[in-house]
């Protein structure tokens, strides 16, 4: 039993950066109709700007490197999508598609390039874990909790309680009725995009904290938030939460039972079970399914 | 009926304009004077929707102009046609579903400067008093009768000088369709001019002003509201016959 606390806990912290790298996956799919296959690929440049601000050169204080990561990757995907998806808007779904696909592949290489191929660590130094009962803690997997949490709950403000985030969600709705109604909606799409990859940067930059980075890392955190977001319900941003959270947790127990190696392949098969039995997702509606299956 | 000035507030000329490479419009002019209730009647496929979609800026213009109140606002996108002056009530999806009925009030005031919003507000909700009962709920809950309530407040509450409706008696029980063409009349009777397209034409005819009968992308005839309820082929064509 303890065993299993244990492993609980640690799927709630690999839960949450999933559930940080599903909602800008999922707030771009709920009004672009479009899967940005390269959202993880823009989670790891994240990660790098952190490390690199941290770590590597400026040697910045590891908050200040999250936060200014986090704006850097805000305008590097407001212009990937000003550059490669905007002149796609009208085209077919394929196009955009593929076209998010050659993005990941050239984000992938420039960091290849600039940084280099091996793994990084931020090598933080050790610190003491706390025990919460059976469970051991690290203070750094207690930030990523609290920082997982936190960011969620702005979004939640941000989406029911401002301006913009009522916008988002009327250009979600229907994208010709908000702009009849005089909502800009390139600039509340921009605004989900700097937003989504806003938090793709501190989704990356989490998980390079919990385990380390790697230019390839970009893919899987890709597969797992889309994963997140399937069994959430496309288009549904709160889905994506709960989907990130499960994923995380239902990861970690299941090395229980299989060997960790095979740890990855959990998210594939959550992945093609849903899509299988359950398309429409827990939160998500049967129309949106559809989209998937054309 | 109120007074209209004679002032001309939009002005179509020679419109061709249609989706993608169809073309649905094939030349088409009007004018709505300022003050008036203009209605746009026809069978389906006829270009009214298109041509109400157009001068939102929703459309593919080919050829053709459309001046608003002294500007050309031809190519323009929609949520500048929008901040210009003209609302837009679609047909269908015309509120937002998973927004409140507040928030679709404040997302039809996008464009409105923060401190007119709570006056506005109370305007809508004097005339629309079932909106303020439901001000919390989810639109997509809202029964046919009020989503068009919603929709028609929606467009209003940004004080627009003209507003497209576009079938607001499509699907509704007769008690409700009487309701919407009441609230009709009398946001026309307030000052806003207003475009009307309707499948009802009879009962269209009735409340306006001025009418344009169009067939297949074109305009066939233009009177007012009595002349073309009481011609002949006008009555045999596209009212179903005489009126026994």
């Amino acid at each position: 039993m303890d065993i299993f606390a244990q492993l609980l806990v640690n799927g709630l912290i690999a839960g949450g950066t999933y559930a940080l790298a599903a909602i800008g996956y999922s707030m771009v799919y709920s009004i672009l109709k479009f899967i940005n296959f390269a959202h993880g690929s823009i989670a790891m440049v994240g990660a790098y700007i952190t490390f690199f601000l941290a770590i590597q050169s400026l040697h910045l204080p590891l908050p200040a490197a999250f936060f200014l990561s986090m704006l850097l990757t805000a305008l590097l995907g407001i212009s990937v999508e000003r550059i490669a998806y905007r002149p796609l808007r009208r085209a077919p779904k394929l196009a955009t598609l593929t076209t998010a696909i050659a993005v990941s592949f050239v984000l992938d290489a420039a960091v290849m390039i600039l940084m280099g191929a091996d793994i990084k660590t931020f090598s933080l130094p050790v610190m003491q874990g706390y025990s919460i009962g059976p469970v051991l803690i690290t203070p750094v997997q207690i930030i990523i909790i609290g920082a997982s949490l936190l960011f969620m709950l702005l979004l939640y403000i941000l989406l029911t309680r401002t301006k913009l985030g009522k916008a988002i969600r009327a250009v979600a709705d229907d994208p010709s009725l908000a702009e009849a109604s005089g909502i800009n909606a390139n600039v509340v799409i921009a605004a989900v995009f700097g937003i989504g990859s806003a938090l793709a940067a501190a989704a990356g930059s989490l998980i390079g904290l919990d385990t380390n980075l790697q230019p390839t890392m970009g893919f899987l955190i890709t597969i797992k938030a889309f994963a997140a977001v399937v069994l959430g319900g496309l288009g549904s941003v709160y889905g994506a939460i709960v989907g990130g959270f499960i994923i995380g947790i239902v990861e970690n127990l299941g090395v229980w039972v299989i060997p960790p190696v095979w740890k990855d392949t959990i998210a594939y098969g959550i992945l093609i079970l849903v899509l299988f039995v359950w398309p429409a997702g827990l939160f998500g509606s049967v129309e949106e399914a559809g989209v998937l299956q054309q | 009926m109120s007074e209209h000035t004679g002032e001309t507030l939009l002005e179509i000329r020679d419109l061709v304009a249609g989706y993608g490479k169809i073309e649905v419009l094939h030349g088409i002019s009007l004018k709505v004077q300022r003050g008036e209730i203009v209605t746009l009647v026809g069978a389906n496929g006829a270009g009214k929707t298109t041509t109400l979609r157009s001068i939102m800026g929703l459309t593919d213009i080919r050829a053709g102009r459309i001046i608003f109140d002294g500007t050309d606002i031809t190519g323009w996108s929609p949520h500048r046609v929008a901040a210009r002056g003209i609302a837009f009530v679609p047909q269908e999806r015309s509120i937002f579903p998973s927004l409140t009925v507040y928030e679709n009030l404040e997302m039809g005031a996008y464009q409105l400067p923060p401190g007119e919003f709570a006056a506005r507000l109370e305007a809508i909700y004097a005339r629309f008093p079932r909106l303020k009962e439901r001000y919390r709920q989810r639109a997509g809950t809202l029964s046919g009768g009020e989503r068009r309530m919603l929709a028609i407040a929606r467009g209003l509450i940004a004080n627009p000088a003209l507003m497209l409706v576009d079938e607001p008696s499509l699907g509704l029980a007769p008690k409700v369709v009487e309701a919407v063409f009441e609230n009709v009349q009398g946001i026309n009777r307030e000052g806003t001019t207003i475009l009307l397209v309707e499948q009802n034409a009879r009962r269209a005819l009735a409340i306006a002003h001025r009418a344009y009968v169009m067939e297949l992308g074109h305009i066939r005839y233009e009177g007012t509201g009595r002349q073309l309820l009481e011609d002949e082929q006008v009555q045999r064509l596209y009212l179903g016959g005489a009126r026994t």
